[in-house]
């Protein structure tokens, strides 16, 4: 992602962008990210467990269970909610530096 | 009535040390004026490009001072710099550097949106004003790759513009156009010094290109040979 996007980068830097500013482009598209491959996650996930909680299971010891017993404690979806940004805050945060402190004169002279 | 200074070298020198100590500028001391049009040529290799690259802040680490509208560029920090840039330079490179996610308009409001001193709505219509200045208002709404490398350099241009910066500055705007964009975009660039009162600072290796201009700075070996004064 970084790599694909040197020009771009040094062509925000020589018009005026800062590398705070590089810095801050970079870590909310993969905030983006984060959010909605999270969101869709848990979508999915929810959805999934819906289905799997009408599957019939009877089992003598356990009376009253006649379908798949599932946890919807909204504990869990809080959890994978949290890590699916945290992850991709940090998988961003590394490359983000990088290109925030690229220096665009660099680039620009190589064409 | 003497002209403003927009720029001032103040003795800037300059060496690589990888892998060796060179040299590429020694001593280099000049000024430009508001409205002048200025082209500095020399040999691959005399330090044009990378006197260009100090005079344009972006580089940092040399000797001497440089001077911006009479204010010291020299020990300012990057994003000091950055915003310095943002208001005062316009840029023009021998590739577009456009940016192929938006549109062209887009790309010519870019600049204007972080300086952030006009409502986007201003920007918008000043970013359209200098694509018409450039002829080529009809491609706005298109993007980067859907247009020509010549009509490319101009929305370059455009871009350059938006912030009715002090100075334009080239790095062989024109290297990678044929003679008849090079010529379009030669004429832009003396239509914006002489309506506009636009200055500029090209560095081309274009010879015809430089005769033209008012002023030709000739340099050779890290050094001015020539102030063309």
């Amino acid at each position: 992602m970084i790599y694909e996007k040197m020009d771009s980068i040094a062509i925000l830097k020589a018009t005026g962008f800062s590398g705070k500013d590089v810095h801050a482009i970079f870590i909310s598209i993969a905030l983006a990210i984060g959010l909605t491959g999270g969101a869709l996650g848990l979508l999915l996930g929810l959805g999934l467990s819906a289905l799997i909680g009408e599957i019939p299971f009877d089992t003598a010891s356990l009376p009253t269970v006649h379908t798949y017993p599932i946890s919807y404690n909204p504990m869990f979806y809080l959890i994978g909610a949290v890590f699916s940004v945290i992850t991709t805050y940090l998988a961003g945060y590394f490359p983000s530096r990088k290109a925030s402190r690229i220096d665009p004169v660099d680039i620009i002279r190589g064409k | 009535m003497k002209k403003k200074k927009v720029i001032e070298a103040i003795d800037i020198s300059k060496s690589f040390h990888d892998p060796i100590t060179v040299k590429v500028l020694s001593n280099i001391s000049f000024s430009i004026h508001a409205g002048e049009f200025v082209s500095i040529v020399g040999k691959s290799g005399c330090g044009k490009s990378t006197l260009l690259y100090i005079l344009s802040t972006m580089d940092t680490s040399y000797q001497g001072e440089l001077l911006l509208d009479d204010i010291s560029m020299t020990n300012k920090k990057d994003a000091a710099l950055a915003k310095v840039r943002n208001e005062k330079i316009g840029f023009v490179f021998q590739f577009h550097y456009l940016l192929n996610e938006f549109n062209n308009l887009k790309n010519v409001m870019l600049p204007g949106l972080r300086l952030g001193k006009l409502p986007a709505k201003e920007v918008e219509h000043n970013a359209y004003q200098k694509l018409k200045i450039l002829g080529i208002e009809k491609e706005a709404l298109k993007y980067p790759n859907q247009i020509s490398g010549g009509q490319k350099q101009r929305v370059a241009i455009a871009r350059a513009l938006i912030n009715d910066p002090l100075i334009i500055m080239g790095d062989e705007p024109t290297g990678n156009l044929d003679k008849k964009n090079s010529d379009i975009v030669f004429n832009i660039f003396k239509e914006l010094a002489e309506e506009f009162h636009q200055s500029l600072l090209i560095v081309t290796h274009d010879m015809d290109f430089a005769a033209n201009t008012q002023r030709t700075i000739t340099m050779e070996d890290g050094k001015i040979i020539d102030a063309g004064l």
